[in-house]
């Protein structure tokens, strides 16, 4: 039989008794077996609740959960990137810097009806000398000379997309990038998005804001190759963090006489001054301008990017043990950093250049242990790389010892954060 | 010029609240939405696979809720965690999720395992003192969406009927009687096997 004070065994439940009431109800329940047995119930449910609440789903992994915040970061990046029109409007720019007028010129113009629409469209520069056709699937933009950047759909399975060079061929499944070839030479291949294969000079993978440059070249407006660096590896450092990458040549601000300039701008102009130079490979300028941001605008946003520049630069000017102590010394900083891996990199580069694989393969132990390793991390390890052994490289944080980049990179710690879209 | 932030948070993140990190996130600075995943990704996971009795979907839809946030984080109410309010928006996303037909007929499916999961408790299990704990877990996934919802949210996970009547955009009132009703068949659920 049903007490009439049952209705407080729900209201002791629920939290809405006081103390006081609670423990008159729980008098109750010495003489009340109704009450008690409903109190009981109530009690045994909270109980074996409480033990479900600390015997969880079994947790995502270390790894998924890296790839789950890779993921997130990644698209989180893409959602709020600038749109597509500013960063043609930026690859404009720096063309217009080499004293080339650059128009549009798209590529996907009347196709008759019967006939396969193109899968890129192509942007190029109007000196430039280029053709595209398509026939089954098969689509070819064949470049002599001049400057283009395409914007290729995704491809299927059946189909094939071919940039044909005067010294090569570049091979795409789906992405935006831009092409040069200057005097019957494949001068520069930049990819923004995707992935493509460069033959040229033997066989190399691109991803996303990474650049190529013919070996021994010295092209105009690109960071040339690392001294140390092989014949087929890209050149180094591709800048793709998203708040350099923004700022190229072509979007630059109006210049504000510092004097005058309010901080904010004077932060920018300062910044975009140092990206500049990088822009035109005066390297040296670029590491002091670029220092010089660092020192005075210590609280900025872009103190990250531009440290990690900073090093690109002293690197790319020939400074290896320089640079190699201001990437470590990125890494030790900004352990979120967008540039981890390029910061990792590089460490790993000058390490590998000294013959100490241990600290090239320790700073990019995070890197290695996933079961495919791309192609900037293979051609960072260079000799070091078949001796990479995912289970016995201790894992790093990437914060080697400072004023010693090749030597005692530490082990332990979490693999790095903040490294979007390259840990998938 | 436009362009995004990308302002670090120092040495000592962990110093920053969620406020705060919402409060970058909305000024589109992702760094900030790294440590708040960092932060919360693994409880939000949790709710997110229990909401959706392990349908495997669990790490999208956390993909889903931490991809909203940027949108969302001006809304914020400055709270100090931002724990409930995450796990808000998956649970959203969770039911909404589990409502169409595909996953309507997955749940069914899985019902009937879980049903015959709970149903044969082998002796080890018995033994071992776990065979409440089968049970309840059968009894939950057995629960309607809504009501499991809000049992886990706030008996396994620790949230007020408040909070989670604030994260679901439901009155007080709703939760306190959808988590009655889950009570009630959880209860009896338990009473059948003979748990007490």
């Amino acid at each position: 039989m049903s007490c009439e004070r049952s209705w407080e065994v729900r209201a002791i439940d629920e939290g809405r008794l006081a103390a006081s009431d609670i423990a008159a109800f729980e008098r109750h329940t010495e003489a009340c077996s109704s009450c008690a047995a409903e109190w009981s119930t109530f009690e045994h449910l909270r109980r074996v609740s409480e033990d479900l609440a600390t015997r969880g789903p079994s947790d995502l992994s270390d790894l998924e959960l890296r790839r789950l915040r890779a993921r997130v970061l990644r698209d989180a990046m893409s959602a709020s990137s600038p749109s597509r029109p500013r960063a043609i409007a930026a690859a404009v720019g720096v063309v217009a810097l080499a004293g080339a007028a650059f128009v549009a010129v798209r590529a996907n113009r009347a196709v008759p009806a019967t006939e396969e629409p193109f899968a890129a469209n192509v942007t190029a520069s109007v000196a430039a000398h280029w053709t595209q056709s398509r026939d089954r699937g098969e689509e070819h933009v064949v470049l002599d000379d001049g400057d283009v950047e395409l914007q290729v759909r995704k491809q299927r399975p059946d189909e094939r997309f071919l940039v044909t060079v005067p010294d090569g061929e570049v091979e795409v499944r789906g992405t935006t990038f831009q092409v040069s070839v200057h005097e019957g030479r494949t001068s520069r291949v930049h990819v923004d998005t995707g992935v493509v294969v460069v033959r040229v000079h033997g066989e190399t993978v691109l991803t996303a804001g990474e650049t190529w440059a013919p070996p021994g070249d010295q092209p105009m407006f690109l960071p040339p190759p690392l001294a140390s660096a092989s014949a087929a590896e890209p050149v180094f450092p591709a800048l793709r963090a998203p708040a350099s990458s923004a700022r190229s040549a072509g979007v630059r601000k109006p210049t504000v006489p510092a004097a005058t300039a309010p901080s904010g701008d004077r932060e920018m102009t300062q910044y975009d001054e140092a990206i500049q130079a990088y822009r035109l490979a005066r390297f040296e300028l670029a590491a002091t301008l670029l220092h010089t941001f660092v020192a005075d605008h210590s609280s900025s946003a872009l103190v990250d990017d531009a440290s990690f520049i900073e090093a690109s630069s002293l690197a790319s000017a020939g400074h290896t043990e320089a640079a190699a102590r201001l990437a470590s010394d990125h890494l030790r900083r900004f352990p979120s950093s967008f540039h981890h891996k390029d910061a990792a990199i590089l460490v790993a580069r000058i390490g590998r250049d000294h013959d100490d694989c241990e600290a090239a393969r320790a700073v990019l132990a995070p890197w290695t242990t996933a079961s495919s390793v791309d192609a900037t991390v293979t051609a960072a390890l260079g000799r070091c790389a078949p001796a990479v052994a995912p289970t016995t490289v201790a894992p790093t944080r990437g914060a080697p010892t400072r004023g010693a980049p090749t030597r005692g990179a530490p082990t332990g710690g979490a693999p790095p954060k903040g490294a979007p879209g390259r840990a998938e | 010029m436009t362009a995004r932030k990308v302002r670090r948070l120092g040495p000592t993140p962990e110093a920053v609240t969620d406020a705060s990190l919402l409060a970058d996130i909305a000024h589109e600075d992702l760094g900030a939405l790294g440590v708040l995943y960092d932060r919360h990704a693994k409880s939000v996971w949790r709710v997110v696979q229990r909401v959706t009795n392990g349908a495997g979907d669990a790490d999208d839809i956390v993909h889903a809720t931490f991809l909203k946030v940027p949108q969302l984080a001006a809304s914020f109410d400055g709270r100090p965690s931002a724990r409930s309010w995450l796990i808000g928006i998956a649970v959203r996303l969770a039911l909404r999720h589990t409502r169409t037909i595909g996953r309507f007929v997955g749940m069914l499916k899985r019902f009937s395992n879980a049903t015959r999961d709970a149903d044969r408790l082998d002796p080890e299990v018995l033994a071992s003192g776990r065979a409440e704990l089968v049970v309840l877990e059968g009894a939950v996934r057995r629960l309607s969406p809504a009501k499991r919802a809000v049992f886990v949210m706030v008996e396994l996970e620790g949230l007020s009927n408040d909070e989670v009547a604030r994260a679901l955009g439901i009155p007080a009132a709703t939760v306190r009687t959808r988590l009655f009703h889950a009570k009630q068949e959880l209860r009896e659920a338990l009473g059948r096997t003979g748990g007490r």
